[in-house]
Parts: C-alpha cells; sequence; structure tokens
C-alpha cells in the first residue's frame, strides 16, 4: 500500500536531479524541463534527501562525486526507505571505471551515464526507466486488485454460509428434514415450536407431533412429497407441543436430497396467532357485513373492470367511471331503495344503470369528487330506480387509491327524496308566503326577538316614501316618523309584548309624515309570532294605511249623521198625530180657560176664585205645552250634539212623556221600573232617545196590528255587570218571528208596511257607538223583549 | 130640591182638557160633571138623567167609541159630542154613523162647543120626549088580546079587512069588529095614526103567505 498515494494513470514527469555542480545542474534542469518534465533540481545530497522525503520524485538523477554524502550513499539510504525504494536511480558521473558501474548498480541504481553525455542519450535513458517504472507500477496494482477481489469472494463465501446458518438457526420458521418418518435435521426453531428437547427431537417419529386429526393429512402429504413427481406444497396443520398445547402451523415443503436419498424439507411456520387474529377478522367482517346487511342506510361499492388514472383529465375520468365501473357490492338496503330486493341483484350494474348521465346533476357530482381527488365527500345525487322513479340521495362517498390508481369506490347513500319534497315544499312555501308578504298593500315588517328588522314588505315605500333598505339599516325609522302629535300613542302600544297565541293582536292608529311630507293615517297591529314549540319568534307588525278609510269613516259619520236626521223626521212623521195629540191637550186645556174667562168678563158679578183658577190652569197648560215642544226641538232639530253624562232613567222618563200621547191613542199601559242606583251613562242624549223612541214605537206598532185588548209596555233598567247600564223593553204583542229574530237589526228589513226598515238598524249603529249591544228575544208568554247595555260611566 | 137643568158630562183622560172645557162650560152657567174614564161615568151616572155627553175618544182603558157602543147597548139616549185630540177620519165616521152630535177637535172653541150642546141638549129633550112617548103607546098595545095583535099585525101591512078574513078564517064582520077593538085601545082616530102607533113601538107587518 506504499503507493496509495500515487495515482498510476498519471504520467510520470517529476524528476529529481542532484548534482553539486551548478553547470551540471542548470544544463539537465532546462534539458529535461524543455522536454516537459517537472524538474526539482538539488544542488547538494542534503537537499536532495530533504526533497524526496517531503514528496518521492517519479525518477532520480544522481551524481556520485559530491560533498558529504556521495551519491552511492544516498542511493542506498533511498533504497532503504520504504516510500522511496521503488524509485529508478540513475546515476551520472565523469568516472567511467567498472568498480564504480558495479558500486553503482549494488547500491541499487537502475542505469549509469558517464559524463560527457549526450543530451538525446540521457533523455532515451530517463524515458525508458520511467516507462518500465510505469509498467512495473501498474503490473503491481494489476496483483493487488486480483488479490483483493479474491480475499472478497472468499470472505462472501463464508458469510453466505454464516448466513444460511444463521438464516436456519434464526429462521422464525422451524426447518426440519424429515426421511422416513425419522427427523434428520432440525433447527433451534423446532426446539422452541414443539417444546421438545434434541434428544427428543432425534428419536421420536414426525408423526407423532401432529394433531391427530390431521395425521392423515399429514402422511398424505408427506407421501406426494416423496413419490417420483414431487411438486413443492403448502398445508396447514395442527401440532401438539409437549406440553399439551395445540399449535396452528403452515407447512410450506419441498423433497431435497439427504444423504443420498429423498427427503422432506419443511419450513413449518406457527400461525396459531394468525389464525387467531384471522378467528377475530372473520369475525370483525361478520360484524362489518351485518352492519352493512342491516344498515338502513344504502352500502356499496364500485370497482373497475380497468384501474382509472387519477391524473387524466375530469372528462376522461368521467368517461373512465362510465365506461368500466360496476357495482361489486350492495347491501340490501340500496337495493330496495333502487327498487329491488336484495343487494346481489346490484352487483354488475353500471355507473349508468343507476347515475345515468342524462339525470341532471350526475355529472356535476362525478366532477365535485374527481376535484376532491375521491377524498370524501358529501355529494347529493339523484338515481334511478328500478321502476325508473327519481331518487335523491345524501350520499357520502371515497375513492381507495393505490399507486395514483382508483381501485374502487365505497360509498353510502341516504333517500331523502321524502325530505327533499318537504324541502321543496318549504321552499315553495317560503316562496309563496314571501311573495304574498311582498305584495301585501300592507306595509309589514318582522321584528326579531333579539331586535333589529327580520324582514320589511317593499310596500313601505308607497306608504312611507322610504325603501326597504332604509328600514332595514335604521329600525328607528319607524318611530321617526310619527308626527310628534301621535308620538304618545306609539309609545303607549305594547308592540305585540303582551300577546300571546291566543289573545287578539294589539292595534293602535297614528299618523306618519312621509318622505314628501305627506300625513297618512296607519293602523299599526302587532302579533306576537311562534313557532310550533311555542317560543317566541318575534313580533309580526301589519302597517296599513288607512288614510282613505279614515276620510271615508268621516263621510260615513257625516252621512250616519245625515240618516239619523231623517230618521227622526220619519219619526216626526210618524208621530205626528201623537205630538198634536199631545200639544192639543194643553191648548184644550188654555183655550177653555181662556173662553171660559172671557165669558165670566161679561157677567156683572163672577166669582173672583174661579177666575183664579182660570188663570192658573192656563199658565201651567203653556208651560206643558212649551215642554212638549222644547222636547221635540232638541229631538228633532239638526243640532250637533255631543257626548254627555246622561241618566237613563231620566231620558226614560223625557222619552215617555214625549210618547205619552202615543199611549193614550194606542191605548197601551206603560209599567216602568226605574233602577234606584243607576250610573250615569257617557252619551249622545239625542241619539239615545232615537232609540228608546224606535223601539218603543216598535213595540206600538207591533202591538197595534194584534187583537188584544189590554196592550202593555214595561221598562226595566238595571246594572249590568258592575259596568253596563241596562234598558229591557218588554210588550205583550205577538212577537216576531223567531227566524226574523236575528235580521230585524239589519238595514232596511221591515214587519211594517210603513217605515223605512232603518228604525232597528240606526238603533243598534247608535248602541254599537256608545260601545254597547242590542238584542232582542220572544217573551216566553208572548210578545218582544230587546235588550240594550251601555257602558256605565267609569 | 132636585135641580132640573141638564147636566153636561166631560169625559177625558187629560186633566188640562178636562179641566179647560169644565171651566168654560160652568162659565155658561151650565151644570157640569167630569170623569176620568168612561168607566167611571158608567159607574156613576144614571140612566133617566138629562143632558149630554163630551167625550174624549183616545183614552186608556175604554176609549170614547168603546163607550158610545156600551150606552146604546144600554139604551141611553144621551147625545154624545166627540172632542178629539186629533182628527182621525175613520173615528169621526163611525162615530157620526152611530149617532153622535158632533166630532169636535181639540182644542175647541167655545161657540162650536155650545152650539153643539145647545144642539145636543135640544136633541135629548126630543129623545126624551119620544121615549115617553113609546113607553105610552106600548102600555096601550099590551092591554091588546093576542087576536087583537095579530089583527093589528094585518092591518099594519096594509091589507084589506076582506084579505085579513079570507087569511084568518073568519067572516069579514068579525074582522071589523076586532079592527074597532084596536083602534079604540090604540086611541087612534085614523088608519095612519095607528100604523104611526105600530112603528113607534116596533110592531112588525105579518107576512102573508102567497
Amino acid at each position: 500500500m506504499k503507493h496509495d498515494h500515487k495515482d498510476i494513470n498519471r504520467p510520470l514527469n517529476d524528476i529529481l536531479v542532484v548534482d553539486d555542480n551548478p553547470d551540471n545542474l542548470r544544463l539537465l534542469s532546462n534539458l529535461f524541463t524543455d522536454q516537459g518534465y517537472k524538474v526539482r533540481p538539488a544542488p547538494s545530497s542534503e537537499m536532495a534527501l530533504r526533497s524526496v522525503e517531503s514528496i518521492p520524485p517519479d525518477i532520480i538523477l544522481l551524481d556520485i562525486n559530491m560533498p558529504e554524502i556521495d551519491g552511492f550513499e544516498i542511493c542506498q539510504r533511498l533504497k532503504k526507505d520504504d516510500r522511496s525504494r521503488d524509485i529508478p536511480v540513475i546515476f551520472i558521473s565523469g568516472r567511467d571505471e567498472t568498480k564504480d558501474k558495479i558500486r553503482a548498480f549494488e547500491s541499487g541504481g537502475v542505469d549509469y551515464i558517464t559524463k560527457p553525455f549526450h543530451e538525446e542519450e540521457v533523455l532515451a535513458r530517463v524515458k525508458t526507466h520511467i516507462e518500465l517504472h510505469t509498467m512495473q507500477l501498474r503490473l503491481e496494482e494489476m496483483v493487488r486488485e486480483r488479490t483483493a477481489d479474491l480475499t472478497k469472494s472468499n470472505e462472501k463465501l463464508r458469510q453466505t454460509e454464516l448466513e444460511y446458518r444463521s438464516l436456519v438457526e434464526n429462521a422464525n420458521e422451524a426447518i426440519l428434514v424429515t426421511q422416513d418418518e425419522v427427523i434428520k435435521f432440525f433447527n433451534s426453531q423446532t426446539l422452541s415450536l414443539t417444546g421438545y428437547s434434541d434428544d427428543e427431537l432425534s428419536s421420536i417419529p414426525f408423526i407423532t407431533l401432529i394433531h391427530p386429526e390431521d395425521r392423515e393429512k399429514a402422511r398424505r402429504g408427506y407421501e406426494e412429497r416423496i413419490s417420483d413427481s414431487p411438486k413443492p406444497s403448502s398445508y396447514i396443520l395442527r401440532i401438539n407441543t409437549k406440553s399439551g398445547q395445540l399449535k396452528w402451523v403452515l407447512i410450506n415443503a419441498a423433497q431435497i436430497s439427504w444423504e443420498g436419498f429423498p427427503a422432506s424439507l419443511a419450513m413449518v411456520t406457527d400461525i396459531t396467532l394468525w389464525k387467531e387474529s384471522e378467528g377475530k377478522l372473520i369475525k370483525s367482517e361478520e360484524r362489518f357485513r351485518a352492519f352493512v346487511e342491516n344498515s338502513s342506510e344504502a352500502i356499496w361499492c364500485y370497482e373497475f373492470k380497468k384501474p382509472l388514472a387519477i391524473d387524466l383529465q375530469v372528462e376522461e375520468q368521467i368517461d373512465h367511471l362510465y365506461k368500466y365501473a360496476y357495482i361489486v357490492d350492495a347491501n340490501d338496503a340500496h337495493a330496495r331503495m333502487l327498487g329491488y330486493e336484495l343487494g346481489e341483484e346490484l352487483v354488475g350494474f353500471s355507473l349508468e344503470d343507476t347515475l345515468p348521465r342524462s339525470l341532471p346533476g350526475s355529472i356535476a357530482s362525478l366532477e365535485q369528487f374527481i376535484m376532491e381527488r375521491y377524498n370524501l365527500v358529501d355529494l347529493e345525487t339523484v338515481e334511478t330506480s328500478k321502476h325508473g322513479e327519481q331518487i335523491v340521495f345524501s350520499s357520502n362517498i371515497v375513492g381507495i387509491i393505490e399507486d395514483g390508481h382508483l381501485l374502487r369506490v365505497w360509498g353510502t347513500n341516504k333517500d331523502i327524496t321524502e325530505q327533499k319534497k318537504i324541502e321543496q315544499k318549504l321552499i315553495d312555501a317560503e316562496r309563496k308566503y314571501r311573495t304574498v308578504a311582498n305584495f301585501t298593500y300592507s306595509w309589514e315588517y318582522w321584528e326579531a326577538p333579539e331586535g333589529g328588522l327580520e324582514y320589511v314588505s317593499p310596500s313601505c315605500e308607497r306608504i312611507t316614501g322610504y325603501s326597504v333598505t332604509d328600514f332595514m339599516e335604521r329600525p328607528e325609522l319607524i318611530s321617526e316618523i310619527i308626527i310628534p302629535e301621535d308620538r304618545a300613542i306609539w309609545n303607549d302600544h305594547d308592540h305585540g309584548s303582551t300577546n300571546n297565541t291566543e289573545t287578539t293582536p294589539s292595534e293602535c292608529h297614528f299618523r306618519i309624515k312621509n318622505k314628501n311630507g305627506h300625513i297618512r293615517w296607519i293602523a299599526h297591529i302587532c302579533q306576537s309570532v311562534y313557532n310550533e314549540q311555542g317560543d317566541q319568534g318575534g313580533v309580526r307588525v301589519s302597517n296599513r294605511d288607512i288614510t282613505e278609510l279614515r276620510n271615508t269613516e268621516q263621510k260615513v259619520l257625516e252621512h250616519r249623521d245625515m240618516l239619523l236626521h231623517l230618521e227622526r223626521r220619519e219619526t216626526l212623521g210618524q208621530l205626528a198625530g201623537s205630538i198634536a195629540h199631545e200639544l192639543n191637550q194643553p191648548l184644550t186645556g188654555i183655550l177653555g180657560d181662556a173662553q171660559a174667562g172671557e165669558l165670566l168678563l161679561k157677567k156683572e158679578k163672577f166669582n173672583k176664585a174661579q177666575l183664579r183658577e182660570i188663570f192658573a190652569g192656563i199658565a201651567a197648560d203653556t208651560k206643558r205645552a212649551s215642554l212638549v215642544i222644547r222636547n221635540l226641538r232638541e229631538l228633532f232639530s239638526m243640532k250637533k250634539t255631543d257626548y254627555n253624562h246622561v241618566n237613563i232613567n231620566t231620558l226614560i222618563r223625557e222619552t215617555l212623556q214625549i210618547m205619552n200621547s202615543e199611549f193614550i191613542i194606542q191605548s197601551m199601559t206603560i209599567h216602568t221600573d226605574y233602577s234606584s242606583n243607576l250610573p250615569n251613562v257617557d252619551a249622545n242624549r239625542i241619539q239615545l232617545q232615537q232609540v228608546l223612541i224606535n223601539l218603543i214605537k216598535n213595540s206600538c206598532q207591533a202591538m197595534l196590528d194584534s187583537e188584544k185588548k189590554d196592550r202593555l209596555m214595561s221598562i226595566t233598567t238595571s246594572v249590568c255587570n258592575d259596568d253596563q247600564v241596562a234598558i229591557c223593553l218588554e210588550d205583550n204583542g205577538p212577537g216576531i218571528d223567531p227566524d226574523q229574530l236575528q235580521s230585524i237589526f239589519e238595514p232596511l228589513t221591515t214587519t211594517k208596511e210603513d217605515g223605512m226598515g232603518m228604525g232597528l238598524a240606526i238603533s243598534r249603529s247608535i248602541v254599537q257607538a256608545h260601545g254597547g249591544e242590542i238584542w232582542a228575544e220572544n217573551n216566553p208568554n208572548g210578545g218582544i223583549r230587546f235588550h240594550l247595555t251601555i257602558p256605565a260611566q267609569r | 130640591m132636585i135641580d132640573e137643568r141638564p147636566t153636561i158630562f166631560i169625559i177625558d183622560d187629560d186633566p188640562s182638557a178636562r179641566r179647560g172645557l169644565s171651566h168654560l162650560v160652568q162659565a155658561a152657567e151650565m151644570r157640569v160633571q167630569a170623569f176620568e174614564s168612561g168607566r167611571d161615568f158608567l159607574n156613576q151616572v144614571r140612566d133617566d138623567i138629562h143632558g149630554c155627553i163630551l167625550l174624549d175618544v183616545k183614552m186608556p182603558g175604554l176609549s170614547g167609541l168603546d163607550l158610545q157602543d156600551e150606552l146604546m147597548k144600554r139604551n141611553s139616549v144621551l147625545p154624545i159630542v166627540f172632542v178629539s185630540g186629533h182628527s182621525d177620519i175613520p173615528d169621526a165616521a163611525l162615530a157620526m154613523k152611530r149617532g153622535a152630535v158632533d166630532f169636535l177637535t181639540k182644542p175647541v172653541d167655545g161657540d162650536q162647543l155650545f152650539k153643539a150642546i145647545t144642539e145636543s141638549l135640544k136633541k135629548d129633550r126630543e129623545n126624551r120626549k119620544a121615549r115617553t112617548r113609546k113607553a105610552d103607546v106600548q102600555k096601550r098595545l099590551d092591554t091588546l088580546s093576542p087576536r087583537e095583535y095579530t089583527i093589528l099585525e094585518f092591518v099594519v101591512s096594509g091589507m084589506l079587512n076582506k084579505q085579513i078574513a079570507y087569511e084568518l078564517g073568519i067572516t069579514e064582520v068579525t074582522v071589523k069588529v076586532h079592527r074597532g077593538r084596536v083602534m079604540k085601545k090604540m086611541r087612534a082616530d085614523s088608519l095612519a095614526e095607528l100604523i104611526r102607533l105600530a112603528e113607534v113601538v116596533g110592531v112588525k107587518p105579518a107576512e102573508v103567505n102567497d
């Protein structure tokens, strides 16, 4: 290895020239430098030795005659050193004596050149020696390589043997050779597998190791192996260990030659654990199967007649799927969903069979799956059933990929057709309601429970001039546009807070100033909304523009006033006779008295007391007449009267006075029963009187038509429910057809030949305007009974 | 001393009218008696008293027309002047048909009233005279024998003696004898007077079967 540092492929041109004569040294140096050598000139022996020591040159030209150490000495020293021993040394000397030449070769030189020398000779000799040296070095290298190879292959052989030995000894399998039922060879694993000792294994028949049930199988296997045409065989057996433990083993056996005769080489693997885990696996598989089979979800698996490379273009992958995918597994649930019975029926189905390209969404679903690189995706797919129905599935699918190829696809389907239908219905309903809401004429909005607005209908713009966005962004705008006078109404309103599902919505009316500055009347109705669980879901608010209604109402009120007036005029006409009668009575008294007075005054002598009586009569009757007129004037004037505190008892008394003659004329007896502690009511006196007159007239009329002689009417007042004043008018007339009881308060309904049929209708509208009620019933003993209630003054 | 003056009965439920009318009639020096209902009047007033009634039409209980009807049933001859609170044509027509003297409307003018009262009292006197005469004739009639009454019925029917004899199957002479007695008992001077008397007491002519 002494040349390790030297590259033998390098051209040898490093030349050391040693000479104490500078002229010679320069001459030689120039000579070799010119020829392309790398020249190291050394002018002394010491320098020559140091130079060789530092880096050995390829060749040395050495002068013999040098002070201190001569050329022979230097050469001998170099030849003693391993590092420099092989460097060829060529002596150059002026001495031409044989003994010098012999000494030179003895000291280890390869050549001897005598001075003076020819340059060509020197160059040729050096070149030759360098070539020789090069060849020598190569040869040495070759020998060294050969030796190394040999060593290596020896080592390898040794190693292989070791490995096999170790393999056999350290194999997981038990390895044994049997011949004629005798175990000829076994490794240490055989010992641990069987639990027997070396000696025992060598002495017992092989067959005793085998579980009795498997012995026949083992024997047959052995005979097959020993036969003339043996085949390597593999089978599973049970063996009994020395301790009686049962072990499952896998035997791979082949025929070998042992000591010149066929034998069986068996590699025995303990698969007991595997067998056990296989049992577990089977159980697990069974469980998986059971799960799959009993799952209410469809479970299926596609495989491919040709593996699918997942780096293809999406379209190509889809084509591949349609071309090569087929169902390899599907559970019964899947079959049932598609209108079949058993999962097996689906096996072999292509993708087109269940997920036709023509169905909407099929391609999109697959694209999504592909884009996800077959990772688990949640898709909604539409598949066709056996009967051609379209079934909507919610699918979870995942692909199994190996080496860039899709091997299979597992998936589960859940039939959500019904769910989708319901969803669609909900969507439709939502759209419908939204459409309805959007097109409602009213301005609707929905306040969320946590504040803010969930919805505002577009009609807000028609009513307020502000847009949906205006309200959504600033819900307080609603209260801001209310005119200041009406803001208290808004503030006092409960805004649905006291609503529950049973109560009626709360309503209030106020005015707003819309964007254009116009005043609009708004009916504001709040209704809490509840979901099916009864949780409050906010408040639904409806704002109706009632400006027109308000105007109309105003007109209606005016019309009603007019109608009431006309009704009173009609009453006046009907009462004309009795009014005349009522006035004529006092007038009769007055006229009679006045003429009586005249007669008296014509006499010479008359009774003063009699005259006084006459005057008193005149005065009383004048008052009586004026009272009649005053009552009439109030009743029939166009003058509007406001609501006032009215005592119903007093009102009835006054009314009966007006009607007095009517009763007399119609020979009717009036019975009254006034409640002594009747509270006042807030009422329009004239309107209520009108109602009383209408009712009394009605009874009078009814009784006039009857044959009855003892015509009787009774009027009772009472307090009802603590807060109502009740009036009951009862007659003993013919009563009314029960079928007509409900309708007599309708306008233009009349049982009389004369009259507009408005009396009772107007009466009802008056009573209702007072917050009261009016209804009629037949008396059990004949005749009609009117009930009338008016809220008592608080 | 019995007051021979006629009495003016005022029946009116209304106090004002009752009072005013009473004062007026009293001022004319007439005797007045006022009632507030027809029932009161019927209960208190005897039939043979003379005078007249000022009667209201519309009254609770017994109305004026009802009272008039009742008085007729009782053969009362008291003339009635209706004084009505309002002029009701059907009422007035019915009242007049039944023999009312007048149908006045309130307020009543004194002249009109007194004219009616005067007329009523005159009628009352006539009525009474007629009634007295009728009672007298009736007494005479009651003295007739059944045969004489039958002859009277034939005579009133205008039959001749010969015809009456034939109808009754008796001689004409016998008829003459009966007829003479009838004339005598009835104190009739002529056939015309006999017929008038028969009429006063309501003797009906005999019906002759042909």
